[in-house]
């Protein structure tokens, strides 16, 4: 077992979301004509919780504050908002390693209808989150945020910062288009490029975005009904994904799902493997069974750990075939549904927990997910 | 524990009955430990800083109500200014026995005892003697 020099594990945890105080602190990252656009009068600007950032609460109430009430900064701003806070009250106390930032000020992007204006503003954003953030502790490391506005714009925006210490990954928000879509080609190619895994995190539900993608049957009621249904999506585009030949056009591409459960991978694999064979003739680009690719190039974050209601359900949660080298920790800090690192890193079977504390998250990151 | 060393556990005051708004959780310091109280009405409840779920510090927790079962399209409101919401998860506890509300944990909130005697609030930390809260009126109502 490796360890670092305290003797404790190596934890990377692959879903902390920082928040940006205020647009404006975006203002020296834009244009004059940009800053112009974005600044003034933004959508949010009074939001409580930051720019853009709304959620689940505008088609029905939130079960709670989205944020941790406990996760507020003493010298203010949102919950996410200050570097120094997130180390002392996540990092330091549970010994984390490296900790992927997962910007949310793009989930508002998606329905942005200009493609100049989201270029713009995931620029400007990652630019001040690489400043800001990555500059502040080497224990940050982040994942890029590009949309399916502008594919060639998101490559070149890969491109010119993904090079930068600290970044590990690229997130794709999810939107119009599956993401095995041809659309992508030039994001999975400047991210293989560069080394960069794709991350894929829920962003934005139905009816709260304009082309948010909707669970299978249409809207949910309420807050509960939508998350019981939520891993659809993330599900819909692994197959996807896989079935389009991603990676057989993209042989060295890491995917890395996070918030969308891992539960039901046992019986996706086998249905997508099964009906692949009995189909062969619609997906000949395929080399191997859909399993295959699933394993070797897929990831899935813990966090929401589903809550097991016995001995069995828990053995058979973590005896998926191939578990042990797709699930990574997440702790999906300051969100309210967040997971104590303590207590779920402690349910792990012991001997998955190397993989599922840092093994695995080197397989799709590099080992540059722990910066020097 | 038995009832003659309950009784000689210390008692802390922990404040007048008026320094204790409804509807919101005041931490205060008692016996080494940082607990939240919450008054209603003329009664005050004590209770640990931890979420029996993911230890949680139930001292943010905001206090609300709960929606009791009923039939389909009817919505019965019931506890108010009872139940604690954890900061975390959302988890509903209602404050006088520490019972997680829809049974969605069979763990408790740990809740102490707590008298309000002449108007001073004093706390043992200890568990009280929960009557049954089916026989229990909610205080004020």
């Amino acid at each position: 077992m490796e360890q670092t020099v305290t003797g404790a594990r190596r934890i990377v945890d692959c879903d902390v979301h920082p928040l940006i105080k205020s647009v404006s602190a975006l203002k020296p990252y834009f244009s004059k004509e940009w800053a112009d656009f974005f600044v003034p009068s933004s959508v949010g600007q009074s939001s409580t919780n930051g720019f853009v950032f709304a959620r689940a609460r505008d088609r029905y109430p939130h079960p709670n504050t989205t944020y941790r009430l406990d996760a507020l900064p003493p010298a203010g701003g949102p919950a996410g908002s200050d570097p120094a806070f997130v180390v002392q009250d996540l990092i330091e106390p549970f010994g984390i390693t490296t900790a992927l930032l997962l910007p949310q000020e793009h989930y508002g992007v998606i329905r942005f209808a200009s493609s100049a204006a989201a270029a713009a503003f995931e620029r400007a954003n990652n630019e001040y989150l690489i400043d800001h953030w990555l500059e502040a502790d080497r224990r940050f490391a982040l994942a890029l945020t590009v949309s399916e506005h502008d594919p060639k714009a998101a490559a070149e925006s890969i491109r010119a910062l993904g090079h930068r210490n600290g970044v590990v990954g690229v997130q794709l928000l999810i939107n119009k288009s599956m993401l095995g879509s041809l659309v992508f080609d030039p994001i999975y190619e400047a991210a293989q490029e560069m080394g960069l895994a794709i991350v894929s995190h829920q962003n934005g539900s139905e009816g709260c975005y304009s082309y948010s993608q909707v669970p299978a049957g249409g809207a949910p009621r309420f807050y509960g009904e939508r998350h019981s249904v939520l891993p659809q999506i993330g599900a819909a585009n692994v197959v996807d994904m896989i079935m389009s030949g991603v990676f057989e056009r993209f042989p060295e591409l890491k995917v890395v799902m996070v918030e969308w459960g891992f539960s039901w991978l046992g019986s996706l694999m086998s249905r997508a493997d099964y009906l692949w064979h009995k189909n062969r003739s619609a997906a000949p680009h395929l080399k191997r069974q859909p399993s295959e690719y699933l394993v070797e190039h897929f990831k899935f974050a813990t966090q929401p750990l589903d809550e097991a209601s016995g001995i069995r359900e828990f053995e058979a949660m973590f005896g998926i075939p191939g578990l042990d080298r797709m699930l990574l920790f997440s702790s999906d800090y300051p969100h309210y549904d967040t997971d104590a690192p303590d207590v779920i890193l402690g349910k792990i079977p012991e001997q998955m927990k190397d993989a599922v504390y840092w093994r695995n998250a080197v397989e799709s990151f590099g080992p540059k997910i722990f910066r020097q | 524990m038995t009832i003659a060393q309950q009784q000689t556990m210390p008692e802390h005051r922990i404040g007048k009955l008026e320094d204790f708004p409804e509807r919101k959780v005041v931490p205060v310091e008692a016996g080494g430990k940082t607990i939240g109280v919450l008054r209603r009405g003329d009664d005050v409840h004590a209770f640990a800083n931890r979420c029996p779920h993911h230890g949680a510090p139930m001292c943010r927790a905001q206090v609300s109500g709960t929606m009791r079962p009923s039939e389909p399209n009817q919505f019965v409101y019931d506890l108010d200014g009872l139940i604690v919401k954890c900061p975390w998860h959302a988890y509903e506890f209602d404050v006088r026995s520490g019972e997680a509300m829809g049974g969605i944990i069979r763990g408790r909130l740990f809740v102490y005892h707590c008298e309000v005697r002449h108007g001073e609030v004093f706390v043992q930390l200890r568990r009280p003697a929960t009557p049954s809260l089916k026989a229990s009126p909610i205080p004020g109502e």
